[in-house]
């Protein structure tokens, strides 16, 4: 065996076994007839300095990722494709929410919502002007197309949104990070995480196959976007009556909290049956907001002792809520989850 | 909670058109789909056969013959009747998708810019 061969054999144990057993030798047939060279010097050189090209590893690695998360296999995968599918859209949910609240916000103050009454004067103040400004906060709503996409069945245009929602959270993170304001580089590394997380967040989407269509039943995903919505506006604005120490890692730590309660409430008193989709999806996201929750608290360590401890404090309630609920959730996703090693 | 239906992304439509004129190997396909598409579509080993398990497993390609070429394995791969009706189901709804667009854009042609 060469040492081309050797190392495309390795970057193909990406793939499940069952399909590796069916396919492996065929594709290194391919790759190896597709490496070949006429002049026996450059055809042995290529043997044994040749690697596969990113482009081809990038490609294996993205079927790996497809047929562990449920394109095809164990019903172990399958569970775990539908429970990251679930715990996509509830993502994209949560942006679509805060997106459509934050563009709310943004055409209120500048009153083009004149039904409306009239903002505080204090909120008035700081809102910043300018094209750039005004589409970043608008920029939100892209979420909420995102979200719409998936549930709809348009994985393509759902990902390009989602590619787009980002350039916002992009430039914010290289802004804080430059500093080019001049003032203190304020939560920079909270920037960085949020991009990051939606880079995982785009990458997930890879749960749903090519031609899937969306969830089986709409309507409940629909009527949760006005729900949310609403009852986002309202926490939002009673958070900032009552100076709530509450930031986007915090409000998406109370939103992971309070639907897993109610989640585990409705198993409780057996009004819904737990299901290992739903509890596997329901612990990536506390876990994944927990991830988020404590390396955005280093921004807070950061600041000054006066107001930098009251933000850890609060920080650290939420760390300690999410590993509440996300305890009982792993357990009812191990008990649920059919047996067996992933193939 | 989702449900799968055949989906002939652009890989799969050019993979089953690679094999309408006889059956072909892996690199068969590689090369015939570059040149069918005139280079644009260029399969990657891992797209062709994450494209292939799909197709093998809802019937419509199957496998034809194995041989062995310079001590590799070549497995050749052929169309079936459910494939072919797919790829001339597809090719139509693209040609009358085609022709929609062709038609809306003979329509409302932009006003020519006026020339002195």
């Amino acid at each position: 065996m060469s040492r081309l061969e050797e190392r495309y054999r390795t970057v193909l144990r990406l793939l499940p076994a069952g399909y590796r057993a069916r396919w492996e030798n065929e594709m290194v047939a391919v790759l190896l007839e597709s490496m070949e060279r006429d002049d026996p010097e450059e055809a042995e050189f290529v043997r044994d300095y040749g690697r596969p090209s990113w482009s081809e590893v990038g490609s294996v690695a993205a079927l790996a990722l497809r047929l562990r998360l449920g394109g095809a296999g164990t019903p172990r995968s399958l569970t775990w494709g539908a429970a990251v599918r679930l715990a996509v859209l509830m993502a994209l949910l949560a942006h679509a929410v805060a997106g459509t609240v934050g563009a709310g916000l943004r055409l209120w103050l500048a009153g083009a919502l004149p039904w409306l009454p009239e903002p505080p004067g204090a909120w008035t103040a700081p809102t910043p002007s300018g094209f750039w400004s005004v589409a970043a906060d608008l920029s939100g709503l892209v979420w909420l197309a995102a979200y719409l996409s998936f549930l709809f069945g348009h994985r393509a245009a759902g990902r390009a949104l989602i590619g787009l929602a980002m350039v916002p959270g992009a430039i914010a993170a290289v802004l804080s990070t430059v500093d080019i304001v001049g003032g203190p580089p304020e939560a920079a590394i909270a920037s960085w995480v949020f991009l990051l997380a939606d880079g995982v967040l785009l990458l997930a989407t890879t749960a749903f196959q090519p031609g899937g269509t969306g969830p089986e039943r709409i309507r409940p995903w629909l009527w949760a976007l006005p729900v949310g919505t609403a009852a986002m506006a309202a926490f939002a604005f009673a958070g900032s009556v009552t100076a709530m120490l509450l930031d986007l890692a915090g409000l998406y730590a109370v939103l992971v909290v309070a639907a897993a309660l109610a989640y585990l409430g409705g198993a409780a008193l057996r009004l819904a049956g737990p299901t290992p989709e739903w509890s596997l999806a329901l612990l990536v996201l506390a876990a994944s907001t927990l991830g988020l929750r404590l390396v955005t608290l280093v921004d807070y360590a950061l600041l000054d002792p006066a107001s930098g401890h009251a933000w850890l404090a609060a920080g650290a309630a939420e760390a300690v809520a999410l590993l509440a609920v996300g305890a009982p959730l792993a357990v009812l996703a191990a008990r649920g989850l059919p047996r067996g090693v992933p193939a | 909670m989702y449900q799968y239906i055949v989906a002939v992304t652009e890989p799969a439509f050019f993979i089953l058109t690679a094999l309408v004129g006889g059956p072909r190997h892996g690199y068969g396909i590689v090369g015939e789909v570059a040149e069918l598409s005139r280079g644009r579509v260029q399969l990657k080993i891992g797209t062709l056969y994450g494209v292939l398990d799909r197709l093998v497993g809802d019937g419509l390609v199957e496998l034809d013959r194995e041989e062995a070429e310079r001590g590799r394995l070549r497995r050749y791969y052929r169309l079936t009747g459910a494939g072919r009706h797919e790829l001339s189901a597809e090719a139509e709804r693209q040609a009358a998708n085609s022709r929609i667009a062709t038609d809306r854009l003979r329509m409302f042609q932009p006003a020519k810019a006026e020339t002195a």
